[in-house]
């Protein structure tokens, strides 16, 4: 009933008054009893409306209030304008908060809309393949047979697909040559199961018809550019194909990739019959679920019973929702990179923390800008303000500056989302802006931080509140609150800061290591043609006489990247324990190109034909099998009909594998037909004359394949990628928590002088100096700091021993990163309270006290 | 009759106010609503009618007695005006040329179909 009287019209409230009373009179003779009660809050709820609200009637708004909130806002207006360096903080650190949290709230939505661009999406299930030896592990693919066995056994599938990886293929495309990754084989019903249009052609029939060719919008525009390309002649490798079809491109929001399509026929690798080479991602269309329990073990019964092998008994198929994949899954060959919940939960986290911290600080700054108020205010109370009215003018001032912080986000969210894509390697774009459910976030995010400012005033406030308000004591103890959120963000930011240094330690550490190789000036040449290697100094003999190649060297594999796996004998090692070895197949050349050094023996040699069969190790490999005089020892590796063989040399350890790795035993040994790579060693000033000459050689020799190269540092350089990225992403996080740390003191200390201003002015008079009054200050504050300090060491060192324990090879974590830690942190935080400090020192004892 | 256009809640309550004469407030004019038509409306939404229609000139109020079910509290009642009474009589006219032009349709025997 208050409610009523609260918003109605005066004119309407009698009449809506009395009709209330006679309906509830009347139901409650006709025994309602506790339900009347409900029916009249209820309609007291439905009289809510447009014309019944006195508020958007002018003739009833009360005058007071219309003028209230214009006096509110210019007064705020004009302390904004007295106190411009705390506006800026105030607003900038407020925007910069809204603008993180609106772009991780982009982030999450975007991770969340995985796959949902399928029309069906919530009935399609990918099949695969779980062991229940260690619960998670489990092969994203199944066999190939398995797709039509569910189709014939399980009635309730609409339609099932098979996708299958294939390698990089050389496409020839009127004369130009050129490599292309990305492709899959796919069956028809490919475009029953997943949601895409055809630009040109039909793309099912393309796909059931062998040699023709479905492709991506781009992809057909890199070729084709604005063209119809349909009927279009491709070669890939020898076999020729037609374009049949040209689909829109797979959204990024997807679990597979790919740039073009070819029809489940053409892929002749013969494992589409075999039960026991799980190759196949494979998707069923699935509208009645409901019994997906009883179907997955139909399915395991008839994938075991097809394999027929023993020991494979605990074999599980499994339905997994299309939409989950991307977040819940985790398999062994997924079709591409996953994300998961840990990473949603983090970014939300560190987006809710983030705004919770920007809110203390802001409502901090504004709690002591109403500290110097006291005049305003207590002109204000004189003038028959009360305390509801006190609050309404903080209310009134503080969402006034969050709107204006929430429009400037837009700006900042412009500006830094380049940044954040680069990043995180995705495209987010603006357009998100104008969705629905991006405004409502965005409205229920300043509602949110205008509530939750309220709520800290109200905390902070009340003190002063009451001393305005009541003549009763006043709580100073507020004050504590501050302090534990100051330490807080120092813990927070000196956490970030630790971590950060130690993995910028650790980076330089892996760059400057010295790997046992040289990875600058090589450049790698992928040679597709056997034929051309058949004679290898023949082959490798031009490239030599070039001037600037210091020297070439042809091997199977390369450091860094894949190598072999093959069984192998060392001499007097039980062939039961011999330890894992690696392997890379190389010439003569390999060592003076890449430079490693040799401990013991000699490198491999042109001049003897009996080196073909000779070993070279490493030293880890001499002692894996506890080898004291490895020289003349023999290997032999039947799998490959290699009889036993001498080892000739003992290679130094060198980091043939990235640094997350301990280096392994390995062996060196030469095997000229499964050459694939030529090295390429150049002096550095003769580096592009040298790729020139590189290039037109390249055309006489092999006019089939274009020179396929790329630089060996880079590819090195690259296994660190993510480690980079890690560290650029704590970057950024650290430069927020320190900026929000140094708001926050700067907070503090100017709500503490302004508080104590008068505290002050007394000490100075009885004889203190302006250096004591600083060092009054200063002492709470490294006290509050230190604290913040001690609290941060332990996360931050079990933070960073985990993320150190990725790297076979790290550093330790060293006290001088915290000491280092430490005093920036410390320097930071005077350098933000100098200023407050300084004029609390300063100030004129006169002007403090002469009103009392 | 440009300019008005009756809701179809509108007219009903226009009808039901002419109905009640002299006694038309918010909730008897709820009550027969329910009775005559089997309309189920919330009081407010009768209100809000009632008052829309105030505006448009069609009905016109003034304050009746104060009564103790009430608490004390006069009621509003409303009359129609004579453009109140004009545009139901539009209304009725307008319907009633249209069924007398449906073809095939015999409206006396429509009508003792729906009193069956």
């Amino acid at each position: 009933m208050n409610f009523l009287r609260w918003y109605c019209r005066p004119d309407l409230l009698e009449e809506i008054e009395g009709d209330l009373a006679e309906l509830n009179q009347k139901r409650l003779n006709s025994g309602w009893g506790r339900r009347a009660d409900l029916w009249f809050a209820w309609d007291v709820v439905r009289f809510f409306r447009w014309h019944t609200i006195r508020f958007f009637h002018p003739r009833f708004i009360k005058p007071k209030d219309m003028y209230f909130i214009s006096n509110y806002l210019k007064t705020g207006l004009r302390n904004l304008r007295h106190n411009k360096s705390f506006a800026l903080i105030n607003l900038s650190s407020l925007s910069l908060s809204i603008a993180c949290a609106l772009i991780i709230f982009m982030v999450i939505r975007r991770e969340l809309q995985y796959d949902r661009y399928n029309e069906h999406y919530h009935d399609i299930f990918r099949i695969v393949l779980l062991g229940d030896d260690v619960p998670g592990s489990g092969i994203a693919k199944v066999s190939g047979p398995l797709a039509p066995a569910i189709h014939e056994s399980i009635p309730q599938v609409v339609s099932v697909t098979r996708l299958a990886w294939m390698p990089s293929r050389l496409f020839t495309i009127n004369d130009l040559k050129q490599y292309e990754e990305g492709g899959m084989y796919a069956d028809p019903s490919f475009f029953d199961v997943f949601t895409f249009t055809s630009i040109y052609g039909d793309a099912e029939r393309s796909l059931s018809s062998s040699g023709s060719i479905v492709l991506t919008e781009s992809f057909s525009k890199k070729y084709f550019n604005n063209k119809n390309p349909i009927g279009a002649s491709i070669t890939i490798e020898d076999k020729p194909y037609r374009v049949g079809a040209v689909i829109n491109d797979v959204p990024e929001t997807s679990h597979f990739h790919f740039d073009y399509l070819l029809p489940m026929e053409d892929d002749t690798r013969g494992w589409k019959e075999q039960w026991n080479r799980t190759q196949y991602y494979t998707y069923a269309y699935l509208p009645d679920h409901h019994s997906l329990g009883l179907l997955e073990e139909e399915l395991s019964k008839i994938f075991i019973s097809q394999l027929n092998e023993p020991e494979t008994q605990d074999a599980h198929i499994k339905f997994q929702p299309l939409s989950s994949i991307h977040l819940h899954s985790h398999l062994h060959r997924e079709i591409g990179e996953n994300s998961s919940m840990m990473f949603i939960y983090l970014i939300g986290g560190i987006g809710v923390f983030l705004l919770l911290i920007t809110c203390a600080n802001f409502s901090n700054m504004q709690a002591s800008i109403v500290a110097q108020r006291y005049m305003e205010l207590g002109v204000r109370k004189s003038l028959g303000a009360t305390r509801v009215d006190f609050w309404s003018q903080l209310l009134v001032e503080s969402s006034f500056l969050v709107v204006v912080a929430a429009l400037l986000s837009v700006g900042w969210v412009v500006f830094l989302l380049p940044y954040i894509n680069q990043l995180l390697g995705i495209h987010l774009t603006l357009p998100a802006f104008t969705t629905g459910t991006f405004f409502l976030a965005a409205l229920g995010l300043i509602l949110g931080i205008s509530l939750l400012t309220t709520i800290f005033q109200s905390v902070i406030m009340s003190s002063i509140s009451n001393r305005l308000f009541s003549s009763g004591p006043s709580h100073i103890s507020k004050g504590r609150i501050r302090a534990i959120l100051v330490v807080g963000q120092i813990t927070l930011s000196l956490v970030m800061i630790i971590v950060v240094l130690v993995m910028q330690s650790q980076l330089r550490f892996i760059n400057t290591k010295p790997l046992g190789y040289v990875k600058d000036n090589i450049i790698n040449i992928v040679v597709n043609d056997p034929g051309l290697i058949k004679d290898v100094p023949g082959f490798k003999h031009p490239f030599n006489e070039m001037p600037g190649v210091l020297s070439s060297s042809l091997s199977a594999n390369l450091p860094g990247g894949g190598d072999y796996g093959i069984r192998l004998l060392p001499e007097g090692i039980d062939p039961e324990q011999v330890p894992e070895t690696r392997m890379l197949i190389i010439d003569e050349e390999f060592i003076t190109t890449y430079q490693l050094k040799l401990v013991q023996g000699r490198g491999f040699d042109q001049r003897r034909p009996a080196d073909h069969s000779a070993y070279l190790i490493n030293e880890t490999a001499a002692k894996a099998f506890s080898w004291d005089r490895p020289i003349g020892k023999t290997i032999a590796m039947p799998a490959i009909d290699r009889e036993p063989g001498p080892v000739i040399g003992v290679v130094k350890d060198f980091h043939f594998r990235s640094m997350h790795e301990s280096i392994q035993p390995l062996v060196l040994f030469m095997e000229p037909t499964w050459f694939g790579y030529l090295s390429i060693r150049i002096a550095p000033d003769k580096f592009s004359s040298v790729i020139d000459l590189i290039k037109k050689h390249w055309k006489e020799i092999d006019a089939d394949h274009p020179l396929q190269y790329g630089f060996f540092k880079s590819g090195i350089d690259e296994q660190y990628n993510d480690d980079i990225r890690m560290e650029r992403f704590a970057g950024a996080g650290m430069l927020l928590a320190i900026l929000l740390a140094i708001i926050g003191l700067y907070g503090l200390s100017s709500y503490d002088v302004a508080r104590r201003g008068k505290e002050f002015g007394i000490r100075k008079i009885l004889g203190a100096s302006n250096l004591q009054v600083m060092l009054i200050q200063l002492r709470r504050y490294s006290w509050l700091i230190l604290l913040g300090s001690g609290l941060a060491i332990l996360p931050s060192i079990w933070i960073a021993n985990t993320w150190l324990a990725t790297f076979a090879y790290h550093i330790p974590v060293s006290w001088e990163i915290f000491a280092l830690a430490v005093g920036s942190i410390l320097l930071i935080s005077w350098l933000a309270l100098a200023y407050q400090m300084v004029k609390g020192a300063q100030t004129n004892s006169v002007d403090m006290l002469r009103m009392e | 009759m440009k300019g008005i256009h009756l809701g179809e809640l509108e007219e009903l309550i226009l009808l039901t106010i002419a109905m009640l004469d002299d006694d038309a407030y918010g909730v008897s004019v709820q009550e027969r609503l329910y009775q005559c038509a089997s309309r189920q409306v919330n009081i407010s939404a009768v209100h809000t009618v009632m008052h829309r229609m105030e505006k448009k000139g069609l009905v016109r109020s003034k304050f009746g007695p104060s009564l103790a079910i009430r608490g004390g509290r006069r009621k509003r009642l409303f009359s129609l005006t004579p453009s109140g009474l004009k545009a139901l009589q539009e209304i009725r006219m307008v319907r009633n040329r249209m069924y007398e032009n449906l073809p095939g349709f015999d409206f006396k025997i429509s009508l003792n179909i729906t009193h069956a």
